[in-house]
């Protein structure tokens, strides 16, 4: 969590937006951008959810996507991305179980660098320091250049986590530059160093960042935060003008302007200039009573006038900021009930991130904005995402009914028709007269037989000369008949030379002829034969498919209690965390009420004892 | 005494600073968050199944018919919606959300239309409306004839930036 005196909702903001940013994987992309091709459609649409954050989606889409066939062209980026799917999801131990699988692999170390760097950051943020110290020292330098500096900000977090601040300095030092990350690892870097005792080099790094030039409202932050600690540190050694110089850095509307006014003001207590002190508490108390910083300063503004011995101011002031507790402590029990009726829960699940500071009760911003916070509702959002997810399957499920009847419908309404178009008989038939066209050709090859492939018009004419030939015995005697004879046995003679010059040429195309009326009858046969095998498998399909619906619709009754139950421990957890919370802040309040009270208590006493000596 | 205590306070800020940092997770916690991880495990097999299921019921594999939609770069047109339609029919409309833009800019592949359709053949039109190169309104087009077989068919209509001439190529690719 962001360590501030009072964070308001644009740090959790920030956070939130960090916190998707740390956890996120970048896998490998279906293409290179500029490459122009896609290696896989099924990838490439998960990568369309993945990159819309619809991670439920993207995993149930995946996971299909592997079931139906392996992904070969994205080799191991599949699998990781899964991996890094089920972290974006919160399910930790699912995608460590993956990333682990994915390490047994040999032979990629920068694969190997890229896993080890997300399991440590998994690891990290669920506060698993040692197991993320683990994945950290595995990692060969082979991350790029900006996962580079996220691992040695991570590793020096977790060795200052641990307060190994020595060990910290060195991670820590290799963050060079003006990157938001190098920045931050810079501002630790100087704590380290503080808390070692390097005084000079840690104030020297606080003093430059206090001075840096921002271009955003995080960085800007940070410059407040540096100016804050070097502030404070410079007043806890009692230099006040140099401690003021960087309390006056800090921007007037930051959240931490706050902590540096009621800090300044005890820094002129000490030095007992109480006007000066009294001037900035009485600007802080201009500033929302809710603010526990401000709510010290009312206590501090009656202390100062005590100081300069104007006792009926401090008795107004302290009347005043009793009234002002005991106004918050009302607004506390109002968060109180909020919270305990779950309307606080609902109404900030409901809102955008734009009306959520509006509508929750100051009280419950710290809280509201924290990482632990946000993660309990995320999981509430989650939960409440299953819950309608199995409410829609449970009604589409009838429509995967209807579907199957109308498909079981339509089977016996068509078989009639297909059994007709592929008879059994009619194939036979033809299977039949295709083998003795077969036989006949072998035969015409054997023997050389041209005219059996003769052309129709040479048929024709032979039809004639044969008709010819059968009257020559009718000319008997006659002079015609031997020349008749001799011109029909040369015309038989053309013919015969035609057809044999043609032979192997007509005997090709026949050939072709039959082979491709061999494949048609092949093709019907296989058509037959996958008829027959659909007959006997499409009821059992239609079973299966019934079977399939009807286990899903017990399993999705099954779940529905269990989301129910999840849903309400899930409302319980972030209920409690709330009420601890803000029991806290009560307790606070009840704090400085007595404190106050015992304050005008005592100058009453201190006046009556006063008065009793003088009328002695 | 008092500035010890605020200054002891803020000087707590000498934590490191992140902006997320490890959190400790109470035993209760790390139970509802063991729960609720298997529950999520078992209703994503759940959708799993049921995501195939529902493809092979409503859009068996005979008459199956995707098509995909992606950019490469996406400088030279910005897209802004696409209409479909097979064999002159309207099929899908879609307008795009920033979004949408930006998860096909990084190489993501959109699956514009899922549905069912005869074997044999058809004529494929898309209808894409945005912005050219020079930011001004721009319809353009492109179309397919393709053979559906028995087997599923998928189909990706891709818009490529070409440096050579500054403008937006249309194509369709047959998987």
């Amino acid at each position: 969590m962001v360590v501030t005196a009072s964070p308001l909702r644009e740090i959790g903001c920030y956070s939130c937006a960090v916190l998707l940013w740390l956890l996120s994987i970048q896998p490998l992309q279906a293409k290179a951008v500029g490459e122009g091709e896609v290696a896989n459609l099924a990838y490439g649409e998960v990568l369309y959810q993945f990159y819309q954050e619809r991670y439920f989606d993207a995993i149930v889409h995946l996971t299909a996507a592997l079931q139906k066939a392996p992904m070969a062209e994205q080799g191991s980026d599949a699998e990781l991305l899964l991996g890094g799917l089920y972290l974006s999801y919160g399910m930790h131990d699912e995608a460590e179980r993956i990333l682990n699988q994915l390490l047994l692999e040999e032979g990629n170390e920068a694969l190997h660098d890229r896993i080890h760097f997300y399991l440590a950051k998994s690891r990290y943020r669920r506060g698993l320091l040692p197991a993320a110290e683990r994945s950290l020292t595995q990692i060969k330098e082979q991350l790029p250049i900006a996962q580079q500096q996220e691992q040695q900000l991570i590793y020096g977090q977790l060795l200052l986590d641990q307060s190994r601040d020595k060990e910290a300095v060195v991670p820590l030092s290799n963050l060079q530059g003006d990157s938001i990350l190098a920045r931050y690892g810079q501002y630790n870097l100087a704590i380290a160093q503080l808390r070692l005792g390097d005084v000079e080099s840690g104030q020297a790094l606080l003093q430059h960042l206090g001075r840096m030039e921002v271009n955003s409202g995080e960085l800007a932050m940070l410059r407040d935060q540096a100016n804050l600690t070097i502030g404070s540190w410079l007043l806890q050694q009692g230099d006040l003008e140099q401690a003021k110089r960087y309390l006056n850095l800090i921007r007037i509307n930051s959240m931490l302007s706050n902590d540096a006014i009621l800090a300044a003001g005890w820094g002129y207590a000490e030095q007992e200039d109480y006007p000066e002190a009294l001037a900035h508490w009485l600007e802080l108390s201009q500033r929302s009573t809710a603010e526990p910083v401000v709510q010290d300063a009312l206590l501090a503004i009656p202390y100062a006038f005590l100081q300069l011995n104007a006792k009926p101011q401090a008795i107004e002031h302290y009347n005043s900021a009793i009234a002002t507790y005991q106004h918050e402590m009302v607004e506390v029990a109002a968060a109180q009930t909020d919270v305990q009726s779950d309307a606080f829960t609902n109404r900030y699940l409901l809102s955008s991130e734009a009306e959520s500071k509006e509508i929750i009760n100051a009280y419950l911003q710290p809280l509201v904005i924290s990482h632990p916070f946000q993660t309990a509702l995320q999981s509430l959002r989650d939960l409440q995402a299953i819950e309608q997810n199995l409410t829609h399957w449970s009604s589409e499920l009838g429509t995967f009914d209807t579907m199957l009847a109308a498909r079981e419908q339509n089977y016996e309404e068509k078989l009639p028709l297909l059994e007709r178009s592929t008879a059994i008989e009619q194939f036979q038939k033809l299977r039949q007269q295709q083998q003795q066209q077969r036989q006949y050709l072998t035969q015409i090859r054997a023997k050389s037989d041209a005219l059996a492939l003769a052309t129709s018009k040479e048929r024709r004419a032979l039809t004639r000369l044969e008709a010819v030939e059968s009257r020559l015995p009718q000319l008997a005697g006659s002079v015609d008949q031997e020349q008749v004879a001799q011109r029909t046995q040369l015309f038989h003679g053309i013919l015969l030379w035609r057809a044999s010059t043609d032979f192997q040429g007509r005997l090709w195309g026949v050939e072709k002829g039959l082979r491709e009326s061999e494949e048609l009858l092949e093709q019907i046969q296989v058509r037959q034969n996958s008829l027959i095998a659909l007959k006997g498998q499409q009821k059992a399909i239609f079973a299966h498919f019934a079977k399939q619906i009807s286990s899903t619709a017990g399993q999705i009754e099954y779940l529905k209690p269990i989301v129910s139950e999840l849903i309400d421990q899930q409302r319980a957890e972030i209920r409690d965390a709330s009420l601890a919370y803000l029991k806290q802040q009560q307790l606070r309040l009840e704090s400085y009420l007595t404190q106050a009270q015992f304050a005008i208590a005592q100058i009453h006493d201190e006046a009556l004892k006063k008065s009793e000596r003088q009328s002695q | 005494m008092k500035l010890k205590q605020i200054i002891a306070g803020l000087l707590l800020m000498l934590l490191p600073l992140m902006a997320v940092s490890a959190e400790s997770a109470s035993a209760k916690n790390e139970t509802l968050d063991g729960q609720i991880q298997n529950l999520k495990q078992e209703v994503l097999k759940l959708n799993r199944n049921l995501f195939l299921l529902q493809e092979e019921l409503l859009f068996p594999g005979n008459s199956q018919f995707s098509v995909f939609l992606s950019l490469d770069i996406g400088q030279y047109f910005q897209l802004d919606s696409v209409t479909l339609k097979i064999d002159n029919k309207t099929v899908a409309n879609h307008l795009y959300t920033q979004h949408e833009l930006q998860a096909l800019k990084r190489g993501a592949v959109q699956q514009l239309y899922l549905g069912n359709i005869k074997s044999g053949q058809h004529e494929l039109v898309a209808l894409f409306t945005g912005k050219g190169a020079d930011g001004r309104d721009s319809q353009r087009a492109t179309s397919l004839n393709f053979d559906k077989r028995t087997d599923p068919k998928f189909i990706e209509l891709k818009i490529i930036d070409q440096t050579s001439n500054g403008r937006a190529l249309f194509e369709v690719k047959e998987w």
